[in-house]
């Protein structure tokens, strides 16, 4: 080789096939430090270059080479004296193999690419941090409650932040963390070191990151992240653990207050709905409450009954603008407005005009919506208003339904003046019934609410034989069956009894089976619970049978005839006369009267008689026989607390 | 998901004739078995594939959790043999391929007539009592060079496809784009190749295997190739004058021999 080769300021090699070094320069020989005779013709490249280089050399540049016969400006190092030579290999090969190589010395360009690098690994390293870090803050801030909090923060690590698997724990109430829930298979076990858990940041620790999840006044939780097993995984970033175990415990910190005020308002809201209807037989009564199931927080929805006077039956829905406690509060102020100014003159319109001056106090109430109606509970005579609510629905004892489309105005306080304000009134027969509810029975996102009406009205007429508690029921199944459960709803159903129940059963008691079904209904009807209920069916025929039997010897041509009412202890009713004794048990009494034409003999005269009153005094509380005018037995009755 | 183009699959050879499946190995594509696989396809099915992440196969299928541990590889081969109706097949993988093949064959042995695995390492790190060649923080600086080359895994397929030269043996397709891959995807991959360790799982194996192994391989030593024979229940061991750790390019007459014979045995 001339001089020249040797003075070249670059490292000059050739090759043979299989990349044994044939020839080297001194440049070269002197940036490896090797005499000549130790390299030429004894070691291959590869094993010249840092071992990252030689695998690179083997598993990829080398093929590149055999292949394509040339490589361009290539990284690689070399093993120097003292240290690693970054170089830039270009190389050709020619057809017999031979392989022509040249390196340049590379450190400035290697120092000023790993800055380079460095700067975009950093750059690149924030934004996938920054990018996971918005998902879980976008998935924390979405979560309403603790519960959703932890499950969102618990995906997150498994599919967000890349751990194998991940544990929750929270605190309970005596502030021990206990475990909450894990994602993936773990076996979960808190660290020993509990100082761990007062680190502002998370660490490392048997090959797991615990992250303390810090409130601001205090530890909420702790997260358990284990890390990827495979050999290709990355690992965790601690960094962004600490992040989002910030955001968490805020998350944790928000989703606990949210949970008090809600159940504060949910409280609230119950003893709002509470309601405890008046008792009289005159009427029967059932209402539902669903709560919207998507939120926490409660809904504005509410109902009343109540006696606005003597014989003068209120029933009330309403809806109060916005949710929670401030719903519920608002809601629980409009009641007792209601409850107020209502009464034996005020009159449907006039207690709207009265409630549109209560609500231009009462902020959170305003636009509400309410419908209200009073029925006369002797003639059966219904006033109704309407303040921007949906209609009531009539559903008359035959079975049709009408929407009822009169006395409406505005909600509540929305610009109305005194004199806007209408009512309606129509007139019940006795078993017509009159629902009102709120608009989540009926607006859906895919239909009109003119087809809604149209559904509620249809269905109502359908149920219009059955017992008012079951009619309810059965109407809020078949209407909300299609809801995904937004909204919460509301449903009033009242019924008109102008009097109590009344049959004639024949002495030859073809009609007791009948009579027995008729009473059962009523019973039911009226708020009776099914075992009660049955009792007295049951004592019922018994004294009828004994009616027939004894008073009436079966004959065809004479009747039996049965009454019963239902007495209530009316002590906690507004204004209401009543109350006998026990104000406790306000269950009341059912009363069966049993009235045949004869006389019976005296009850001890006949075994089989005697029997029959045992029966009857075991399955009521109180057995009378009356002989004047006929025999009327009294039976008695007394309900437990009746809850509707 | 279409496998077929996933992997960029090829199929080649004689219709009605048992299959062979090419897998090749991590830095490289299946342009890696041009001289190897044509001596097939008088005799054989051949099917050739790039792994997702290399030569031309779809990056956009490529699923860091799947192909973090060599299974996912494991169970893109069974795949194809499954789209491509190839069982039983012959599966010829290079490399870390040879672990791939491994591993679907322990799963699936009834798709796998025999393994001709060509330079073979269940691990690459030294551990107890086990030569694997490297240490921990060699690969680790295997890594970081993967990293100083994150510039030049794909600066320097420009300067090729410029400077090719009149060579058409070498076929427009390939000209400048042998063992392409995305930087990224091409340093998980060392990763998961480096950093597995499918020890205890060559005794599972017992499909018939050749083991290829040269006699100067700085990547997978000879320790290992024989290590690799101990632990095959059921494989044949043959040394090629070679060196280097890709005789299917450096000696493929060498391969093709071997393969041949043991094929015929």
């Amino acid at each position: 080789m001339s001089a020249g080769w040797d003075a070249v300021p670059a490292g000059l090699l050739t090759l043979d096939r299989d990349g044994t070094l044939t020839e080297a320069n001194a440049t070269f020989l002197s940036w490896v430090g090797r005499p000549r005779e130790d390299v030429v013709g004894r070691v291959r490249l590869s094993e010249l270059l840092s071992v990252g280089g030689r695998i690179y050399w083997e598993t990829h540049l080398g093929p590149l080479l055999l292949v394509e016969r040339r490589l361009d400006e290539v990284a690689v190092e070399l093993r120097g004296v003292d240290e690693r030579l970054p170089v830039l290999l270009t190389a050709v090969a020619e057809d017999d193999g031979t392989v022509h190589v040249v390196l340049s010395s590379a450190r400035e360009r290697s120092r000023y690419e790993r800055e380079l690098r460095a700067a975009r690994e950093s750059a690149e390293r924030s934004a996938a941090q920054v990018e996971a870090l918005q998902l879980v803050t976008a998935a924390l801030s979405r979560a309403v409650g603790v519960s959703a909090v932890a499950q969102a923060l618990l995906d997150a690590a498994v599919r967000t932040l890349g751990a194998s698997a991940a544990a929750l724990w929270l605190p309970d109430g005596t502030g021990a963390l206990q475990p909450h829930g894990a994602r993936g298979e773990l076996s979960a076990e808190l660290p020993r070191a509990a100082a761990v858990l007062h680190e502002r940041t998370a660490v490392e620790l048997d090959g797991r990151v615990v992250v303390p999840l810090h409130g601001s006044n205090h530890l909420r939780g702790v997260l358990i992240a284990t890390p990827r097993s495979e050999a290709g995984s990355d690992p965790l970033d601690v960094e962004v653990l600490t992040a989002v175990g910030q955001q968490a415990g805020l998350a944790l910190d928000r989703a606990g207050l949210y949970e008090q005020n809600a159940d504060v308002a949910r409280e609230l809201q119950h003893s709002l709905l509470a309601v405890d209807p008046p008792a009289d037989p005159r009427f029967t009564v059932a209402a539902a409450y669903r709560p919207g199931v998507e939120a926490l927080e409660v809904g504005g929805d509410w109902y009343d009954v109540f006696l606005a006077d003597t014989g003068l039956l209120s029933v009330v829905v309403g809806d109060v603008v916005g949710r929670g406690l401030g719903a519920a509060s608002a809601m629980g102020q409009l009641r007792s407005a209601v409850r107020a100014v209502s009464g034996p003159r005020t009159g449907p319109a006039a207690l709207l005009t009265h409630l549109d001056r209560f609500v231009g106090q009462v902020e959170a109430a305003g636009m509400a919506t309410l419908a209200y109606a009073e029925l006369d509970l002797d003639s059966g005579e219904v006033t109704y208003a309407c303040a921007g609510h949906p209609p009531p629905l009539l559903v008359r004892a035959t079975g049709a339904a009408a929407l009822l489309w009169e006395g409406r105005s505005t909600p509540l306080g929305a610009f109305a003046s005194p004199g806007d304000r209408h009512e309606a009134t129509l007139q019940l027969a006795a078993g017509d019934r009159l629902l009102l509810y709120t608009d989540g029975l009926i607006e859906r996102r895919d239909r009109s609410l003119d087809d809604g009406l149209e559904l509620l009205r249809a269905t109502a007429a359908e149920l219009a034989g059955l017992p008012i508690a079951d009619a309810v029921r059965e109407l809020t199944t078949r209407l909300l069956q299609d809801e995904v459960g937004r909204d919460d709803v509301c449903v009033l159903l009242v019924g008109w009894d102008s009097t109590g129940f009344e049959r004639h059963v024949s002495a030859d008691l073809t009609g007791l089976s009948r009579m027995r079904h008729d009473l059962a209904g009523w019973l039911e009807d009226s708020g009776v619970d099914s075992r009660t209920g049955r009792d007295v069916v049951l004592a019922t025929s018994e004294a009828v049978a004994n009616a027939a039997e004894h008073g009436s010897d079966r004959s065809p041509d004479r009747h039996v005839r049965v009454r019963a009412r239902l007495e209530r202890h009316r002590g906690s009713s507004r204004g209401d006369a009543g109350g006998d004794g026990d104000p406790g048990s306000d269950g009341g009494t059912v009363v069966v009267e049993v009235h045949d034409g004869g006389r019976w003999r005296t009850p001890t005269a006949s075994p089989e008689r005697g029997r029959g009153l045992q029966i009857m005094g075991a399955l009521v509380d109180d057995v009378v026989v009356e002989s004047a005018d006929g025999t009327t037995v009294v039976l008695r009755r007394s309900l437990p607390g009746v809850e509707r | 998901m279409d496998v077929l183009s996933r992997n960029n699959v090829s199929v080649s050879g004689a219709d009605d004739a048992p299959s062979m499946l090419f897998a090749h190995g991590f830095g490289c594509d299946k342009g890696m078995w041009r001289h190897v696989a044509p001596a097939f396809e008088p005799s054989h099915r051949v099917v050739l594939f790039d792994h997702v992440g290399a030569g031309h196969s779809d990056l956009s299928a490529y699923d860091p959790d799947r192909y973090s541990s060599l299974q996912g590889y494991a169970l893109d081969a069974v795949e194809i043999v499954e789209a491509l109706d190839l069982a039983p097949v012959v599966f010829v993988g290079h490399s870390v391929s040879a672990m791939i093949g491994a591993l679907a064959a322990a799963d699936r042995p009834e798709l796998f007539a025999r393994l001709v695995l060509v330079g073979p390492s269940p691990r690459y790190i030294d551990d107890d009592g086990y030569r694997g060649g490297f240490s921990q923080q060699e690969i680790d600086e295997l890594l970081e060079t993967m990293d100083g080359n994150y510039l030049g895994w794909s600066q320097h397929i420009a300067p090729v496809i410029m400077g090719v030269p009149d060579r058409p043996e070498l076929g427009e397709e390939l000209a400048g784009s042998f063992c392409r891959t995305d930087p990224a995807i091409a340093r998980r991959f060392a990763r998961t190749t480096f950093l597995s360790d499918n020890r205890s799982d060559l005794p599972r194996v017992t499909t018939p295997s050749l083991v290829l192994q040269c006699r100067n391989d700085v990547i997978a030593p000879m320790e290992v190739g024989q290590y690799v024979h101990q632990q095959l229940p059921d494989s044949h061991l043959v040394v090629l004058d070679a060196t280097g750790h890709c005789p299917n390019l450096s000696a493929p007459d060498q391969v093709v021999e071997a393969m041949q014979r043991y094929l015929a045995a």
